[in-house]
This record gives structure tokens, sequence and C-alpha cells, in this order.
């Protein structure tokens, strides 16, 4: 009987001294009064969303004062879901129930919603403020970004997940037919015909893959020194360079057959399965690259005129909502994501572009490029990216130039009256100025 | 002399408590096109007389569109000047006047009978009928509850007597029998028993609870072929002989002003004769198939495909794909409209597709379903979240909308502000819109019978 209570003694020992260790174990968000805890919105999912995650992770372990929580908004499991979409949803949703997150990333367009009802604070404040970037630190971020993300002389935004439009082609299929990559348009027209091999009927090799898309659409109008809209913002796409950028497209399926047009995804696979020498897509697919089991590059696009290269992706976004220290908490959080060594981390990790200039010449940014020779397009290109128009309803006038491009292409209409009949849709609606 | 009578009626009208298309009562000004009383209910707006278009399309015999984008006004694809007039049911109802002068006719107040008196400059063309309708109810198709949205076109003929429901042969029990096959292709009923056959034509959709706000009428664009326009020639030999006999032979005082169930609707008997070969809108095979409108049984078989191909899109056809233009190339529209204090959405058409951009395919034994919709904000306050869009089948199953196929985006809306697109759904092979929801804040949801 003399061990009974002592045996209790222990058992209650032991239970109170792993009561404590769970307590100490498990972090509490939010814990202490001390610190600020900012709330971080994105899509990043996937190997994306991991990378980010490590990220997060790691300015918590190294911030002692700030918890950033991030969450992936925009995942679903409905099949078509749109993850940005997603996020936009609910970024307005809990906007309009006053309880924003403090950062988020946001599109061009949405950014121009929400200045105009007041819910950011513009990045130049911290910018300029006493925590914020040196004029060294802010003149490092690529012009071309900064510039997409200043509105009315001020920056609000800062970017964060930045790819480009390149070429994707199959070194391989090349060398089979003795070939380069395309410098113009023209030239890829007909490479596009030289490499669409057939038998018969059946096409074992074509030469393109692409997405009958708004950004396709883009390529060929930004390189004859077109826009969607004019300066204006008025519709600048139903014009004569308009009806030859989408002929373009149209004869390259239509007359030679040396085209595939596919939702992107769907030209992927065709690419990674061989079955197109060419590809066009953004940095963002160069993860996918690695399924194929064969020689592939990756080349700036063509030119026409001049060079210009559609750019895509977000920004990164602090909501007016929060206090002034979790504001302050969040701008060191953006500060730190942007540095040249996060950038750089995360530029390697996802595909994404360094948002700056010091992170392409870093050693670890260098070696990458070493790695992966093929990636230097990219960063070429970054020079003569141009951004999307901003508007509000640019999402939805992108859907609309989706939509001409895939009737023209499947012969529903002709070229011209497709695109008149977006550009007249677009105008009814009073979607441009 | 015609505006002070127009004036008179106005009063008239404002007597009668601000009758509209869908409220109007007993006692309504009768309109009268060649003689020939139809059954409509006038509204006479500053002056101005309107009539729902699809009942003055038919009688006059003529094509009425309305382009709602465009706010375009056309008859026989000739433009109008005048704008139409849209109650506060939401039913758009267009200048009378405008449209007859236009294609020669003429629109006069007769004093005598108290009656609106439409001249058509080819009166004997004019397939205005009599307030009689096709025969029997009990061999009426029953097709109302199918698409609550438009009882004023889908009603089916009342149990209205006349004397040429007695002489005419009954023209729908020959037709059940051909259209049953293709009903079949596209009602996949198994365990789904086919709810238009159990339905009486006798019983309309009553408005589902909870909706009050909602409108049955079409609001926007609306769009109405009548024979000598229809875009089906082969309909058009038919068209005199589904003329009862003693149409023209009408006496306007005589005929009774009824006050069934029936009669406040805009019901004309001639009507879904060329409604539904056009009407790409709604694709429910019965729909057809069991109509009224499938015309009288001397027409040949072949001539029944017709409807099928550009009502359905069967496999095999050109898909229809969300298109960018509001929809010029179908000939009906019968939008509906919702409101609450913050929104106003519009359905302006209804699509259902096998694929989407020749590309994208729905799961086996699903299809798509596309609704083109605008939402307006009528609020006086900037609308930072306009809400999330979700379906409702007839069987209250609920779909959200598949983001990638659609062209629908959120924006912040301002006073006034409109955003548009459309949604594309994914739905099992029977299931059916019938609601359409919009989830926002702080409200209950807004709904619209499909």
């Amino acid at each position: 009987m003399h061990f009974k209570p002592k045996f209790f003694t222990l058992l209650s020992r032991m239970l109170a001294l792993a009561f404590i260790f769970v307590l100490l174990g498990s972090r509490q968000i939010p814990a202490q009064d001390s610190q600020v805890y900012v709330t971080f919105w994105h899509a990043m999912d996937g190997q994306k969303g991991k990378v980010l995650r490590e990220l997060v992770e790691r300015f918590n372990m190294t911030h002692p004062g700030i918890i950033v929580d991030e969450k992936c908004v925009g995942k679903s499991e409905r099949s078509f879901a749109d993850a940005y979409n997603i996020l936009f949803s609910s970024i307005l949703e809990n906007l309009a129930m006053k309880n924003p997150p403090d950062i988020a990333q946001v599109y061009e367009n949405w950014t121009t919603q929400l200045i105009e009802c007041g819910a950011l604070v513009p990045m130049e404040n911290f910018i300029r403020g006493q925590q914020g970037f040196n004029q060294n630190q802010l003149n490092d971020i690529f012009p071309v970004f900064l510039e997409a993300n200043t509105y009315g002389k001020k920056i609000w935004t800062l970017p964060f997940n930045k790819s480009i439009y390149v070429l994707y082609y199959n070194k391989d299929a090349f060398w089979r037919a003795n070939a380069a990559p395309p410098k113009t348009w023209t030239e890829l027209r007909q490479l596009a015909r030289k490499l669409t091999v057939s038998q018969g009927d059946y096409v074992q090799q074509y030469g393109l893959a692409f997405d009958p898309s708004v950004d396709t659409f883009g390529h060929w109008l930004y390189a004859y020194e077109g826009n969607f809209l004019t300066k204006s913002n008025e519709v600048g796409f139903n014009n004569t360079l308009g009806y030859k950028d989408i002929q373009y497209w149209v004869d390259l399926v239509n007359t030679d057959h040396s085209a595939l047009p596919l939702p992107s995804g769907e030209a992927l696979k065709e690419f990674q399965n061989q079955h197109a020498a060419m590809y066009i897509e953004t940095t963002s697919k160069l993860s996918s690259m690695e399924k194929c089991n064969f020689n592939w590059g990756m080349a700036p696009l063509p030119k026409g005129s001049v060079k210009a290269y559609g750019f895509a992706g977000t920004n990164l976004a602090i909501f007016a909502n929060s206090s002034p220290e979790k504001r302050q908490a969040a701008w060191t959080f953006v500060k730190w994501l942007l540095d040249t060594e996060n950038t750089t981390e995360w530029a390697i990790q996802t595909g994404y572009l360094p948002v700056r200039k010091s992170a392409v010449e870093s050693f670890q940014y260098k070696a990458y490029l070493r790695k992966n020779p093929e990636f230097t397009a990219a960063i070429d290109s970054l020079q003569h990216a141009i951004c999307q128009p901003r508007i509000s309803t640019w999402q939805t006038i992108r859907g609309i130039i989706n939509d001409a491009l895939f009737e023209a292409i499947s012969k529903k209409k002709t070229p011209k009256k497709a695109l008149d009949d977006a550009a007249k849709v677009i105008i009814s609606q009073r979607y441009v100025k | 002399m015609k505006k002070t009578t127009i004036c008179l009626i106005f009063l008239l009208i404002m007597a009668l408590g601000g009758a509209s298309a869908a409220t109007a009562q007993s006692g309504y000004t009768p309109v009268y096109v060649n003689g020939v009383r139809i059954n409509v209910f006038p509204v006479i707006r500053d002056g101005v007389v309107f009539l729902p278009p699809y009942t003055l399309a038919q009688s006059l015999g003529a094509s009425i569109k309305y382009d709602y984008a465009l706010n375009i006004l056309k008859i026989n694809d000739i433009m109008v000047s005048a704008t139409p007039y849209t109650p506060p049911d939401g039913q758009v109802l267009v200048p009378a006047e405008a449209l007859c002068q236009t294609i020669g006719g003429s629109l006069e107040w007769d004093g005598q009978t108290r009656a609106i008196r439409i001249t058509t400059p080819r009166p004997g063309t004019a397939l205005a009928q009599p307030l009689s309708p096709p025969p029997a109810v009990a061999q009426a198709p029953a097709m109302p509850a199918l698409n609550p949205i438009s009882p004023a076109i889908t009603e089916p003929p009342g149990p209205l007597t006349s004397s040429s429901a007695k002489s005419a042969p009954n023209p729908y029990l020959a037709q059940e029998a051909p259209y049953q096959p293709q009903a079949a292709t596209y009602q996949p009923s198994g365990s789904n028993p086919n709810p238009y056959q159990a339905q009486t034509s006798s019983s309309f959709p009553s408005p589902p609870s909870g909706t009050s706000s909602l409108t049955y009428y079409p609001k926007g664009i609306i769009s109405m072929t009548g024979p000598a326009t229809t875009n089906t020639p082969s309909y058009q030999p038919a068209a005199p002989s589904y003329s009862p006999p003693d149409a023209g032979s009408q006496a306007p005082a005589g005929i009774p002003q009824t006050s069934s169930p029936q009669d406040t609707m805009n019901y004309n008997p001639t009507m879904p004769q060329t409604s539904f070969p056009s009407g790409s809108i709604y694709q429910q095979p019965s729909y057809t198939s069991k109509s009224p409108t499938s015309a009288p049984p001397q027409i040949p078989s072949s001539v029944q495909q017709i409807p099928q191909a550009t009502i359905y899109n069967p496999p095999g056809a050109a898909p229809l794909t969300p298109s960018n233009t509001p929809a010029f190339s179908t000939d009906i529209f019968r939008p509906v409209t919702a409101n609450n204090a913050v929104f106003s959405v519009t359905v302006t058409n209804i699509e259902t597709m096998n694929t989407i951009k020749d590309y994208y395919k729905p799961r086996p034994g699903y299809k798509f379903i596309t609704l083109y919709l605008s939402q307006q904000n009528v609020s006086n306050e900037v609308q930072i979240y306009t809400g999330r869009f979700s379906m409702l089948d007839q069987s209250n199953t609920s779909y959200d909308y598949a983001e990638q196929l659609s062209n629908f985006w959120l924006i912040i809306l301002k006073p006034g502000g409109i955003n548009f697109g459309y949604l594309v759904f994914e739905v099992p092979q029977d299931a059916r819109p019938a609601r359409l929801l919009l989830h926002a804040l702080n409200q209950a949801p807004l709904s619209l019978n499909l």
C-alpha cells in the first residue's frame, strides 16, 4: 500500500508536466499582448503555397513581435473554381463587413477599385516612412513593376508573384527540323508550319500549342505597338492592327493547321507529350516542365516591330482598416518578403520573377541561371514588359476578348466581326470610358 | 382629339388603380387589331399606349425586337425611335402606336366602344385571333410548371369556350405521338418522372413563397416574331389554316370581358406558333413537344424538326457558346428581373450546352447551363461586395457556378453601376434551372424564378 499514493503523485506530476508542455508547445495565435497579429490572404496553393508558408514561418521565427498568419483563401473543391476570384470575393465580402485581411495579394484592376473605396493604405506611406526603403532599395525594384503599382503618382502596392510570357520550345524537335527559336512573329508562323509533322490525316506534331485567350491576342498586339485600350481608356483593339492580330491566330489554326488552340493547361500537356513543339505561357509554368522527358528550352516571345511582352501576377496591398500597429507590422513583413534574399528564394523555388534587380545579380540567382540557362530569356524579357489595363472592369473585358478569339478561331464569326462585336459589347455596357 | 382621348384612357387606367399588364382586372380597355379583339392589357402612360410586345407582334404579324443593351427597338427590322416602357412589375411594354405606324398601320381610340383599335396595312394577313383559345383543356399540354418565368408566354389554352374550339379538331392529340421520341431524348427521365405530364393545364405555376419581389415578366430584351416574318418559313403556309374560321367575324362588343385566371395573362392563341421555333432560350423538351404551339396536324413532319434544331442544340449541331453579344441571334428573350433595395438582377437568356468553347465537357451525366445576366446597384451606396450567385434546380439542389467557364467577375458597384456577363453551371442532365439566388450581405437572398 505504500507505493500507491506515491504512484499517484508521480502520475499527477507527470500529467501536470505534460500539460505544461502542451501549453508551451501549442503556440496560441494571437499569443501575447506584445505580439502583433497580421493576416495575409493569398491564392498560392500547392508547391507555391508551401514555399510561401515556409517563408512566412521564417519571418515569424525571426520577428518575435509579429505573427503573420498566412492563409490560402483561393482553395476550393469545386471544379472550374478560380482561385483568384475566390480570393477577391473573400476580400470584398470581408471588406464590406469591415474586417478585411491586413495584407493580401491583389491584381492591378482590383487595386483600382480598392483605392476608390478607400480600402488601402498606399505603400508609398511606408516606403517613405522611417522603416521604409532608401532610394536604392526603391530603385532596385524593376521599373515596370513599380509603374504598374503606381496610381496617380503614388505607389499603392508592391509587386510579389510576377511572371512574364515566354515561348517554351522542344529542343529535340527543333534540332530535328534544324530550326532556331523564332525571332519574329512572321518567323514563328513559318516555323510552326515547318515543325508540323503529319502522317496522312493524323498530325503527329503541331508547331504550336496556345491558349486562344486575351493574352495571346495581346502578345501580337503589343509587338506591333498596339494595346487593348487607348491612353484615354477607350477600346483600342478593333482596328486594322487588331484585325491583323486576330487573323494571325486564325490563320495558324485554320489555314496552316500548324497550331493547336487549347486551354492553357491542355496546351501544356500537348507540349509535354511532344504533340506540340512550341508552347506560349508565362514563366509560372516553369515547374511543370520537369515532366518533359525531352530537352526543352525557353525563349523570349517573338517580336513584331518592337519587343514587348505582357506580364502577369499579383501585388501586395496593405488594408486601411487595420490598426496603425498592424499596418506597421504588415509593412515590416512586406518589406522583408520583398527584400533581395527572399524575392530571390521565392523566384528560384516558384519560377516567378524576382522583383529586384539585385536579386538577379545575387549569387544564388546567378547559380540558378547557370543551372537553368533558359531562364535568362525571362529576365531579358522583363526589360520589355508591358502591364495590361488596370481599369476595374478589365477582368470582364478579358473574358469578352477571350470569347471573341474563340469565335474567330472556331469560325463562328469572321475575325473582324468577332472583334467588332466584342468592342460593341464593351462600349455598350460602358465598360470603358 | 386623339391626345385628349388618350388622356381619358390614362385617367381611366389610373382610376382602375394603376393597372398594369400583370395585375389588370377585368374591365380593362379592349384592344382590337383589324377588328379582332386581342387579349392584352394596355398600359397608357403619358398618352402613349403600351402593349406587351409578343402579343402585339403576333397580332400585327410582325417581328418586334428590342435590344436591351443598345436600347434599340425594331419592328420588321426597322428601327423605331420610341422607347419601351418597363412598369414596376418588370414586363417590358412597347409603344404600340409608334410600332404600328412604322409598318404603315394606325392606332385609334374608339370612343363609342371605349376601345383601342389598331389597323394594319394588310388586314388579311394579320393573324390577330379572337379570344378563341385552342380547344380542349384536357388535351392542352401542361407546360406552365416548366417555366414559371414566363406565364405570359407559356400560358396554355385556358378553359375558354368558343366556336372555334368546338369546330376545330384537336390538333394536339395527333401531334403528341411523333414528338414523344424527341422529348425522350432530351428528358432522360428514368427515376425522374416527367413533371409536365402530370400537370393539368388549369393549374398555373404559383410564385414560390418568398419571391414576391420578383417579376414574371421580361425586362430588357424582348423580341417576338410574328408569322409574317417568322424565321422558320415552313411555318408560314400553316399559319392561315390555324386561324379559326370565324376570326374576322368576331363582333368586338360581343366578346365577354372574361376574368378567368387565364385571362389575366396575355394569352394569345396564335402566339406560340412562332414563339417556339425561335425560342432558343428554354430547352425543356416537353415544352415544345406538348405545347399547343405544335402547329396544326397538317404540318409535315419535316417541319417539326425545325424547332427542335433551333431550340435544343442537339449533339452534332453547332454548339452554342457563351456569346458576348446580348444574343441578337435568338429571336426571343424573356428576361426576368428581381430587385431588392440594393440590387436589381436581370437574367436575359438561358442556354443549355454540352460543350463550352468546343472543348470543355461536363462530367458524364451532366450538362452546362449558361445564364446571361446583369446586376445593378440600385441603392444609393457603394456596394463593395455584390454577393455570390447560386442556382437551384427543380428539386432545390443548389449549384455554384464554374468560374473559369463563366465570365462574371466581381466588381465594386457604385450607385447605378452595372456588372454583366454570364454564369455557367454544371448540372445533372435532368436538372432544370428553377431559381437563381444572389446571396449578398445583410439581406435575404434575392431570388429570380427562371
